[in-house]
């Protein structure tokens, strides 16, 4: 284990922590709702949603605050040629993620009707999109590219 | 797994008959992270023609001294 963050860039361990905070939070969120978050009629969870919305942006500052004092050298370095590829490599993927998750939100709207189902599809595409960028970005860069 | 690129090197081979100097201190030189020249010798990433020509500048060899054609 120790070896595995020894021989990665700053940016792979950023993808793996990132993408991992993100996918744990989103789970949280959706299997506090359960099935209420794809049955017409419900209520939008304000309160849930604050605080997820509240969670991950305080874990992302303090996830980032403790990788760069960790790996301070290397978090300082700009992205070279071959991170720059990878970045926009899962971009792409992430882009499409989002694309196709909104897009089917949008077309499953006139069935059901329901606006906060609407907003859990999209809300569902965004947090897979973001998922699939981070870990995307890290695998691209352990497996080489 | 996708196929590694058909481009072979000899990055490492130069590094170490020029000192053995390290991979970070390579990819300093030529802009690039240590990681970056792991992949570049493990053969998973092809690089740029510019950072190619750096590293064939660096060992003060040409280019085809460095990377050669396996497809």
């Amino acid at each position: 284990m120790l070896h595995f963050w020894s021989e990665s860039s700053f940016r792979e361990k950023s993808g793996w922590v990132m993408g991992i905070l993100i996918a744990g939070l989103g789970i949280w969120y959706f299997a506090k709702l359960g099935a209420a978050a794809w049955l017409p009629g419900g209520d939008v969870p304000t309160g849930l949603l604050l605080r997820f919305v509240f969670a991950s942006i305080i874990g992302s500052i303090v996830v980032q605050i403790a990788l760069v004092t960790i790996w301070e050298r290397d978090a300082d370095a700009p992205a070279d040629e071959r991170e720059q590829q990878v970045k926009l490599r899962a971009g792409q993927w992430s882009g499409l993620v989002l694309g196709a998750g909104a897009i089917t939100a949008l077309i499953m709207f006139p069935v059901h009707g329901d606006g906060v189902v609407l907003f859990h599809g999209v809300m569902a595409s965004l947090i897979l999109s973001e998922v699939l960028e981070n870990i995307g970005t890290a695998w691209l860069l352990r497996r080489g590219f | 797994m996708p196929a590694p690129p058909p481009i072979g090197n000899r990055v490492r081979d130069l590094r170490e008959a020029h000192g053995n100097i390290s991979q970070a201190q390579l990819g300093e030189a030529i802009g690039v992270t240590r990681h970056t020249i792991i992949a570049i010798e493990q053969g998973k990433y092809s690089p740029s023609l510019e950072s190619a020509f750096r590293i064939a500048r660096f060992f003060c060899v040409g280019v085809e001294d460095v990377f050669s054609w396996h497809g």
